[in-house]
């Protein structure tokens, strides 16, 4: 049978390219080469693998592969680059909200209301400047029941809207120099700065739910953090011989 | 003054090392042994980064792009794209010009951010011998 030659040939992938196939997740801290054995792997997936129920979940094209490979471009190759990703999607009980009735008028007869926390990306990862990333990604889902009655029939709808938090830190190494960024930052995005000898860069931002989207508005929330350490503002400890 | 600072020996070193820009918001420079200029940017480029077509990696990327981050080239040519994009976002054009002065290495290559893979490889290697 067919199936069973692409189980097995699945079993020849990368570990967490069967994870990400069985489970929809993975977790792993592991050096950037180490990464790119995975990313290769998924990169030969759809030679092998034509059934869409076996398929990565789509935010491993979208999200993790983009991210890996920006990130591994500005680490050492003993750097290390943890990630947990859970892209089951929100609709698991561990995490929902309990639903609530919200005040309705006529024609609704009821509204109730929860929501979904999911907390699907946490990435730490050490820069080769000496300076560590920490970033997160959480889909807040909200869902509403509505019931209503209209001309005698009864009628029930249900509607999400979801919002996509991104926030990252980067601490910078002891006594990094550091430049304050000519402009300030786009209103949309909440930026703290805690200056002790180890600065504390804090970014923030909520987007609509794209998926499509989402790799490069990651970045956008992490630049905040590199636009205070720009190319060229100084000489790094050098460790050639 | 600086004990690492550059001595007319270092100097002489740091002219024929490869330039290449590594890094994407850490950014910084290739920094082997360089073995031949870009034919189109004219920048020492080592082995690795020297293709058949005479051209750098750079130049090799912006040439021919592509759109799949399962190549590894991706992120070299969605760098610049970037760059320039988050600059309107951020309504920051330092924030490109930078990217860009650093990449076309103006800035001289012993201010560079030699912190890619030849500190790690212990020796420079790559000599084409
Ligand atoms: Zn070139
Ligand atoms: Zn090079």
């Amino acid at each position: 049978m067919f199936w069973r030659k692409t189980k097995a040939a699945i079993g020849n992938f990368h570990p967490l390219h069967q994870g990400l196939i069985w489970q929809r997740g993975l977790s792993a801290a592991m050096r950037p080469a180490d990464w790119a054995a995975l990313v290769q792997s998924l990169a030969g997936h759809d030679a092998v693998v034509k059934r869409r129920k076996w398929a990565p979940p789509h935010r491993t094209h979208h999200v993790l592969v983009p991210l890996i490979r920006v990130l591994s471009q500005d680490m050492r190759p003993d750097g290390v680059l943890a990630i947990t990703a859970d892209l089951r999607g929100p609709d698991f009980p561990e995490k929902l909200t309990p639903q609530r009735d919200l005040a309705v008028q006529r024609p609704i007869r009821s509204i109730k209301e929860w929501y979904s926390i999911d907390p699907w990306l946490r990435i730490r990862a050490e820069l080769r400047d000496g300076s560590v990333l920490d970033l997160s990604v959480t889909d807040r889902v909200r869902y509403r029941k509505i019931h209503k009655v209209v001309r005698g029939k009864h009628k029930t709808k249900q509607k999400t809207k979801v919002v996509q938090q991104v926030t990252a830190t980067r601490r910078l190494r002891r006594d990094a120099p550091v430049r304050q960024p000519a402009v300030p930052p786009p209103s949309w995005l909440r930026v703290r700065v805690r200056n002790d000898r180890r600065m504390v860069i804090r970014t923030s931002a909520k987007f609509p739910k794209d998926d499509a989207q989402l790799s490069e508005r990651i970045l956008y929330v992490l630049t905040e953090a590199f636009r205070w350490t720009p190319p060229g503002l100084a000489r790094p400890a050098r460790r050639t011989s | 003054m600086d004990p690492a600072g550059p001595g007319p020996a270092r100097e002489e070193d740091q002219l024929n090392r490869c330039t290449v820009t590594s890094g994407f918001f850490v950014l910084g420079h290739c920094g082997r042994t360089a073995v031949a200029p870009c034919a189109q940017c004219g920048r020492p480029t080592c082995q690795e980064h020297y293709g058949p077509d005479g051209l750098c990696a750079e130049c090799r990327a912006a040439a021919s792009p592509t759109r799949s981050p399962y190549d590894e080239q991706w992120v070299r040519g969605y760098r610049r794209g970037y760059y320039s994009r988050s600059s309107q976002t951020y309504g920051d054009a330092t924030w490109y010009s930078g990217f860009d002065e650093y990449d076309r290495g103006a800035f001289n290559p012993g201010q560079g951010h030699y912190l890619g893979d030849y500190d790690h490889d212990g020796d420079d290697g790559f000599v084409d011998s």
